[in-house]
């Protein structure tokens, strides 16, 4: 309680300066704080020890987004510390409770909605200003000299006047008995030596070597493997299994059915089998024979899912609705009408390392090795579920091998923690590729409508468009499927939106740049059919959509995360990758490009995709990217972010779904469930606008504009308009040309 | 008692031929040798996370039975060290290509392969010899780049 107060007097935030000691045993030294307090695990974002290392805890967690790599530039710069030398580890979501600033200031605790850097910039910023303020004032007092006579080198405090110095190291036990100043000295961010440059992800080696530590890779002494066999529907029952022939597998040591669905309503309940290693343990599940109670799903099929939507969307009182102008009373005589429906089927987000935890209940103790976008959560559930004090939870949070959203839902925690506290043993669980896609938490399905009535000059002079999701839940709220269906940056007046939910046979999870795509691809597909109507250039019919320059009002999360969407910006990143991807340009035989644009997280893009359409086939060659995300951190990253999200959208878009039968998944593994591979992907060409604004995040806003881009580029090229996703139901798609040629490229 | 070379040194695992025999090498290597490097994707060898080399042979290590190497060279990413000092492993840290990195084990054990059997690959050959490696995270561009750029640092030394 007492750091608490120091903290919360100190006003700006959490740095401690500590004496030297190992990583998750640093003793306080700082006056404010309990004298011998020690700090159990990661508990301040900012440490300089006495011999002068500096460790950066990371309040982001690394899924391939490089968060705590380019967080750290910032830190580095505005400390003004070596950044090579400077230790990152993850936070483990203790700190969320031991810090009441932490959570405000870095979204709410997780990594997630692209909000990493947006957050980083103000608050590594003053973290890092407080530290180097609080130095320069322990050097200045030392000294007997004005504070305002002094500066900072690398790692030094300088006074000019005289050329006296001190390093930081020297510096820490005389700075950790004051204050934090309450005026800070920023740095210039001109000054800055690592923000804006090209640096690679801190761990690369490690990654390239095979040494970086996922969660599937811990191992512990007398470690136990568990697989869990799960009922094939959400919310179905254990009926009964054959024990004995599960214990007659070799290897096999316990097999017992798990309830984790009565403290997660999203796992299901299911039968987890124990072993020496996980061949054995996938072995025994084999041998179960088992039988469910399964309650009828809501659908037998795919089918009846879409008829349930659509006559949802016919039957009208919507759940959420937002009218623009005098919709009701609008003039429609003569006006002419395009009436279109668009849908997309239930993905999944597919991590390549599936969900795996290790975890050691010792008791009075609960010891968890794990990957969480939310270690908070996590933390939470342990507690909920054990009974244990947090001071009793450790949690080791390491890098993800990718995550895409899946790793902030605790279906997979529940489960482990079930197991371990029933054995009281070291146990590993590891989810196969089948359980990740079976028991998956998906990107809802949507169907669309859009309509609009526009006169023979091209003016839209009606624009109605409805959306119906499904959900497990309460349909009567759905409105998360198509918020921001009506903070479009296009004028139109009068225009209704609504929303509707049906009951679904799956349970839904975030899966990059949720809800998006089933905004943008019904929207931009839909204005590409007018420009077509109208004989227009696509980009130009958006520019002229979206009119004279305006601030859209948008939902209050991108308002608090600092965000604004200003439909100028829009219009300068449509230009910008209009010019960046030759967009007037002729085209060769058979290509076809299709344009898309919209504002997500907080980030501005532009999208061109070009396909060639040959023997009845597409490939996708090329994708051109226009992006306004405020200053970029690092470009390098940021560009990674770019090329990788569109083409995770655009293998969401070609062929990626989830359908049930009887509300069983039907896909299993990569087979029935295609990923994108190296021969159909295309190059990826990024360019950020200038721009030294705050930054808004990557993570997720080059994903679902590749959907709409795709589909418009093979009506481009083809003729083929297609409604659906995933869009390999209507067409089929051939490797790239451009990488499968014989020849060598000069 | 099986025993196989790995990464050059003889390796006896406490494991029965006959009973044990069916275990793929994937498990056997990360659950019973510790070695971690080899990742699971899918059990299916349809990702190619758990590519390694098998008598010099790039090999999906859940399709093949550990019973099945013995007496074989196997060959894993900890064949090449900690300071990733391999034109290939050079070349992939140049072009900065790992996101989550989680695949980029199986990928660059492809391409080391690729390149140990065929120097100057076309563009075709490497998009054939790296298509069983899947990236959920989308490096493909980067991991072609890799590739070509591994060329010219083998070509320079």
């Amino acid at each position: 309680m007492k750091r608490r107060q120091f903290l919360a007097a100190a006003g700006s935030g959490t740095v401690v300066f500590a004496t030297l000691g190992a990583v998750g045993g640093m003793r306080v030294i700082n006056a404010s704080a309990a004298s011998g307090e020690t700090l159990a695990s990661a508990d301040s974002v900012l440490a300089i020890h006495a011999d002068g290392s500096v460790v950066f805890t990371s309040p982001y967690t690394e899924m391939g987004q490089g968060s705590p790599s380019s967080a750290a530039m910032i830190l580095a710069d505005e400390l003004h510390t070596n950044l090579d030398a400077m230790a990152i580890r993850f936070h483990d979501g203790r700190i969320v409770q031991t810090d009441p600033t932490f959570g405000p200031r870095f979204n709410g605790g997780g990594s997630g909605g692209s909000q990493s850097m947006p957050t980083a910039w103000p608050a590594l910023r003053e973290i890092g200003a407080a530290a180097r303020t609080t130095l320069i004032e322990t050097a200045a007092v030392g000294w007997g000299v004005s504070a305002s006579e002094c500066t900072t080198e690398t790692d030094r405090v300088v006074h000019q006047p005289s050329g006296r110095s001190a390093s930081y190291a020297e510096l820490v036990p005389a700075a950790a008995s004051r204050e934090v100043p309450t005026e800070l000295q920023f740095r210039d961010p001109k000054d800055y030596q690592y923000v804006g440059t090209r640096r690679a992800r801190v761990d690369m080696g490690e990654i390239l070597t095979g040494r970086a530590p996922y969660a599937i890779d811990q191992s512990l002494p007398e470690l136990l493997y568990a697989s869990i066999e799960r009922c094939p529907y959400r919310s179905g029952t254990v009926e009964s299994f054959d024990r004995d022939a599960v214990m007659a597998v070799r290897g096999v040591v316990d097999v017992f059915p798990i309830d984790p669905h009565a403290a997660e309503p999203s796992a299901r309940r299911g039968i987890a089998v124990i072993a020496r290693d996980t061949w054995s343990a996938m072995q025994g599940r084999k041998a179960l024979n088992a039988k469910w109670n399964d309650p009828e799903p809501v659908y037998a099929n795919e089918d009846e899912q879409w008829q349930a939507m659509r006559a949802r969307l016919a039957a009208g009182s919507p759940n959420g609705e937002h009218t623009v102008g005098d919709f009701d009373n609008a003039e429609l005589e003569g006006l002419e009408h395009l009436d279109r429906e668009y849908r997309l089927g239930y993905q999944n987000q597919t991590p390549m390392e599936p969900i795996t935890m290790t975890a050691h209940h010792r008791g009075d103790e609960f010891e968890l090795w794990a990957s969480s976008q939310y270690a908070a959560g996590f933390r939470q559930r342990i507690e909920e579920v054990t009974g244990l004090s947090q001071d009793k939870i450790i949690f080791h949070n390491t890098i993800m091998g990718g995550s895409f959203g899946r790793r902030f839902i605790r279906d997979g925690l529940t489960e482990t923690i079930v197991i371990a506290e029933k054995l009281r043993k070291p146990v590993k669980l590891t989810w196969t590729r089948e359980d990740d896609l079976r028991a998956g938490q998906f990107r809802n399905a949507s169907l669309s409508r859009v309509q609009a009535h526009f006169d023979s000059n091209g003016n839209v002079r009606r624009w109605h468009q409805q959306a119906v999701g499904t959900t497990p839940g309460d349909p009567a709220e759905v409105a998360g499927l198509t918020s921001g269906m009506s903070d479009q940056p296009y004028r139109f007046s009068p225009a209704r939106f609504e929303m509707s939910g049906v009951k679904g046979n799956v349970n839904l999870g975030p899966m990059r740049s949720p809800p998006h795509p089933a905004k943008m691809f019904p929207t931009v597909c839909f204005i590409d059919e007018l420009a077509h109507e109208f004989g227009e250039d696509p980009i130009d019919l958006h520019i002229r959509l979206i009119g004279e320059p305006r601030f859209i009002e948008q939902n209050e999360w991108l308002a608090d995360h600092g965000h604004e969407d200003n439909t100028a910006t829009h219009v300068e990143v449509a230009q910008a990758v209009r010019k960046l991807s030759n967009w007037d340009a002729p085209l060769p035989q058979g290509h076809g490009k299709g344009f898309s644009v919209g504002y997500l997280f907080g980030t501005h893009v532009g999208m061109v995709v070009e396909v060639a359409w040959r023997d009845e086939m597409i490939s996708i060659e090329n994708v051109w990217c226009a992006v306004n995300c405020g200053r970029v951190i690092n470009p390098d990253i940021a560009r990674q972010q770019v090329e990788g999200g569109a083409i995770y959208g655009l293998s969401s878009a070609m062929g990626e779904v989830i359908t049930t039968r009887n509300g069983a998944v039907q896909q299993g593994n990569f087979d029935t469930y295609p990923l994108m591979r190296m021969s159909q992907a295309p190059n990826v060409h990024v360019t950020f606008i200038d721009s030294e604004e705050r930054p808004s995040g990557l993570g997720e806003p080059a994903t679902p504009p590749a959907y709409p881009a795709l589909a418009n580029a093979i009506f481009a090229a083809s003729g083929q308009r297609i409604r659906e996703i995933p869009l390999s139901r209507h067409i089929r798609f051939a490797p790239s040309r451009q990488f499968n040629t014989t020849e060598r490229q000069a | 008692m099986i025993e196989f070379k790995l990464n050059g040194k003889t390796t006896r695992l406490d494991l029965d031929p006959e009973a044990d025999g069916e275990m793929p090498l994937l498990w056997a290597l990360r659950d019973h040798v510790g070695l971690t490097g080899t990742k699971f994707g899918c059990g299916r060898g349809l990702c190619g996370a758990c590519t390694v080399h098998v008598g010099g042979q790039a090999t999906r290590a859940c399709q093949v039975p550990v019973s099945a190497v013995a007496g074989l060279d196997v060959r894993t990413i900890e064949a090449f060290g900690e300071d990733a000092s391999h034109p290939v492993q050079k070349a992939w840290a140049e072009v900065n290509v790992a996101q989550c990195g989680y695949c980029q084990v199986g990928q660059v054990m492809s391409a080391i392969s690729l390149l140990e059997h065929n120097p100057n690959p076309s563009d075709a050959d490497i998009a054939q010899a790296m298509d069983g490696n899947l990236c959920r995270c989308g490096t493909y561009p980067r991991v072609r780049l890799a590739v070509l750029r591994a060329v010219e640092l083998n070509n320079k030394a």
